[in-house]
């Protein structure tokens, strides 16, 4: 196999810089190397939250998953890695060896007439190989369940069996999936996470792309989409010669082993260089993101004692308040904050007196949120590790809340940590997303109307919603 | 990649400009914002999964007398930048206090000096129930410069911003 010399403006080719990485990459068992130790550790936390103590803080499950996990996940993993936490998930193990009928090897067709399972490409699967519906191609059941599930976070954050459950039917339906449709059709269409992390890991300055778009135009082989003898074709249903946003690549790097021109590669680029949207579904889980951002912060960390209520319906078993809740929750989301963005872009267009449709100023808004949403998303998510991180150290001991004492830490008095510091990190972390999102909504309004004054003029409305939001943060945070 | 001349790195040094400019008046103009020390009395009540009043507004040097009360179990009182934990019993009115690494008391009141401004969290140290980590209060002693200089901060980089960028443009337009 021979190797493209690395192009210019992707950024720093890691793999052509760092030969032990490379080597890393190309191994068939890498994937598994990863996901094995995580598939172990996922099994035993499931296990802890069935079996466990029913107290949230004190058992295995709760801490891991929503102290832990989710801190390093939205915090670390996502602005620096993007979707590099699908590469590493255990949930869809089962589908992939489902379909695979193999861990490590791969498969590849006969071409013999009656051959068994669903061809695609060179590679033999089994299973019945369907295409996800066209329709269902997009993010809106991701968002819908994502924003189901959100409802019910009260529930989900502090008890054990609602997480064990949950996760358990993450790995169910991934597995039954993958044995009706073609490759990673959960992760793609119906994974609550991989919504939200396709869509934050595009500020990442980590992506998989083409070194050279000429080399792929003239291949033949085309193994990152067909798959050959090296690997399958791309397990997330892109071209990956064509990639040119990281939202749907899951950085499994099966195109890096399977591309016959060693033309695929890991680039470290210049944070939010991904900002396009593709359309009003990625627009909408913007909008769903942050405004779940903006009522998390309010419910879980203000002090407005009838909101948690209203949202533990688990626990006060009172469904007026929470439907109200829940609905409240829901219509902001997909109505009122969208309307509000809509509205800037009508007036963008207005003052602009551009002809097209609002839809681009739209998107160009929404697109706004993207890191704007992340960084809120981060803000809120520093009061609960710093706030409640010594809850992991004392469940690390004790995960079953059962008496153990595995390293000493299991009587640990709760300790917030640098609890002074926090409204000050949070505000810091707030302004930085205001000051990203006016780069990248500014930049998008930038490619649509020209580096021109109309295309300031055609952003100043959304800026100043965004604004309007960066100031509720912060005064949920510190005021 | 950022060099010096690109535009991102402009657009860097803007932010950082207004950011400084904004933040250091506001605190400036704060500091002298300062009303005269009293004292308050404040009964808080605790319940799953809230404390009453929720918010406890201050002026810095206040002198703040809390007295305390549970309605249903044992609750925790930890006020974050004060390192003051209150231990509290349903149908007591004496509680529990400790000052940071001090000495565990037996006292029928907390007092203390509010002589630190900004906004400070109060949460339940004792698990309570499913919502124990999400019970929160708020002391806030003004003046709290970090609202009014991170609005303003905010304030800066809208009109920053769009100043900037509007500059840009203009140049690119004319050349």
């Amino acid at each position: 196999m021979t190797r493209t010399p690395p192009a210019a403006g992707r950024g720093l080719d890691l793999l052509a810089t760092l030969r032990p990485l490379r080597w890393l990459a190309h191994q068939r068992w890498f994937p598994l190397a990863v996901v094995a130790p995580m598939l172990l550790v996922f099994s035993a936390l499931l296990v802890t939250g069935f079996v466990g103590t029913p107290v949230g803080n004190r058992n295995g499950l709760v801490v891991a998953v929503w102290i832990l996990w989710w801190f390093l996940l939205i915090a670390v993993l996502v602005p620096v890695a993007g979707r590099a936490w699908c590469a590493a998930c255990p949930i869809p193990i089962f589908g992939d060896w489902l379909q695979r009928g193999t861990l490590l090897g791969v498969r590849l067709r006969s071409g013999a007439p009656g051959e068994s399972g669903a061809t695609l490409g060179r590679n033999r699967y089994s299973g019945l190989g369907r295409r996800w519906p066209r329709a269902l191609s997009n993010l809106w059941l991701q968002t819908a369940g994502f924003l189901l599930l959100a409802a019910f976070s009260a529930v989900l954050l502090t008890s054990p069996l609602a997480t064990a459950l949950t996760l358990a039917a993450m790995l169910v339906a991934a597995t039954v999936l993958a044995a009706v449709f073609r490759q990673r059709s959960f992760c793609r269409y119906l994974c609550p996470v991989g919504g939200f992390l396709g869509l934050y890991s595009m500020p990442a300055p980590l992506a998989v792309r083409a070194r050279d778009a000429a080399v792929c135009a003239s291949c033949r082989d085309k193994g990152c989409v067909a798959g050959n003898e090296r690997g399958w074709g791309c397990p997330w249903l892109v071209h990956p010669s064509r990639l040119d946003r990281n939202n749907s690549c899951g950085l499994c790097l099966e195109c890096l082993r399977t591309c016959p021109h060693g033309n695929m590669s890991v680039f470290l680029r210049a944070p939010l260089s991904d900002r396009r949207l593709a359309g009003y579904d990625e627009a909408w889980k913007a909008f769903v993101m942050l405004a779940l951002a903006l009522a998390y912060s309010a419910v879980y960390l203000g002090p407005w004692g009838a909101l948690k209520d209203a949202a533990n319906v688990a626990e006060a078993r009172d469904w007026s308040p929470f439907l109200a809740y829940a609905g409240a929750l829901a219509l902001g989301a997909l109505v009122v904050l969208p309307a509000a963005f809509l509205g800037a872009a009508w007036l963008g267009r207005r003052l602009t007196s551009i002809q097209s449709s609002p839809r681009g100023l739209f998107l160009a808004g929404a697109s706004a949120l993207v890191p704007f949403g992340l960084l809120a998303w981060i803000a809120f998510s520093v009061p609960l590790v710093f706030g409640n991180g010594s809850y992991v150290l004392a469940a690390a001991s004790d995960p079953l809340g059962s008496g153990w004492d595995l390293f000493g830490t299991a009587g640990l008095p709760w300790t917030p940590v640098l609890p002074q510091w926090i409204p000050w990190l949070q505000a810091a972390l707030v302004l930085a997303g205001q000051a990203a999102a006016f780069w990248t909504g500014w930049m998008e309004s930038r490619s649509l109307l020209g580096a021109t004054r109309r295309a300031v003029i055609g952003f100043a409305p959304t800026a100043m919603l965004i604004t309007g939001a960066t100031w509720t943060l912060l005064w949920l945070y510190t005021g | 990649m950022l060099h010096a001349t690109s535009p991102r790195f402009a657009a860097a040094g803007w932010i950082v400009v207004v950011l400084c400019v904004t933040v250091l008046a506001v605190g400036a103009a704060s500091t002298t914002a300062d009303g005269i020390p009293g004292e308050r009395s404040v009964d808080i009540v605790a319940r799953r999964y809230a404390f009453d009043p929720a918010v406890i507004r201050a002026e810095r040097g206040d002198r703040l007398r809390l007295r305390f009360a549970s309605l249903d179990v044992v609750h925790g009182f930890h006020l974050e930048g004060y390192d003051i934990d209150v231990t509290v019993e349903p149908l007591r009115r004496e509680v529990h206090v400790r000052r940071g690494a001090g000495p565990l008391e037996s006292v029928s009141e907390v007092t203390f000096v509010a002589d630190r401004p900004g906004k400070f969290r109060f949460r339940c140290s004792k698990t309570c129930g499913a919502m124990h980590p999400f019970m929160t209060g708020e002391l806030i002693v003004g003046p709290n410069r970090l609202l009014h200089g991170s609005s303003a901060a905010a304030l800066g980089l809208l009109v920053g911003g769009l100043a900037w960028a509007w500059s840009l443009a203009g140049r690119e337009e004319s050349s």
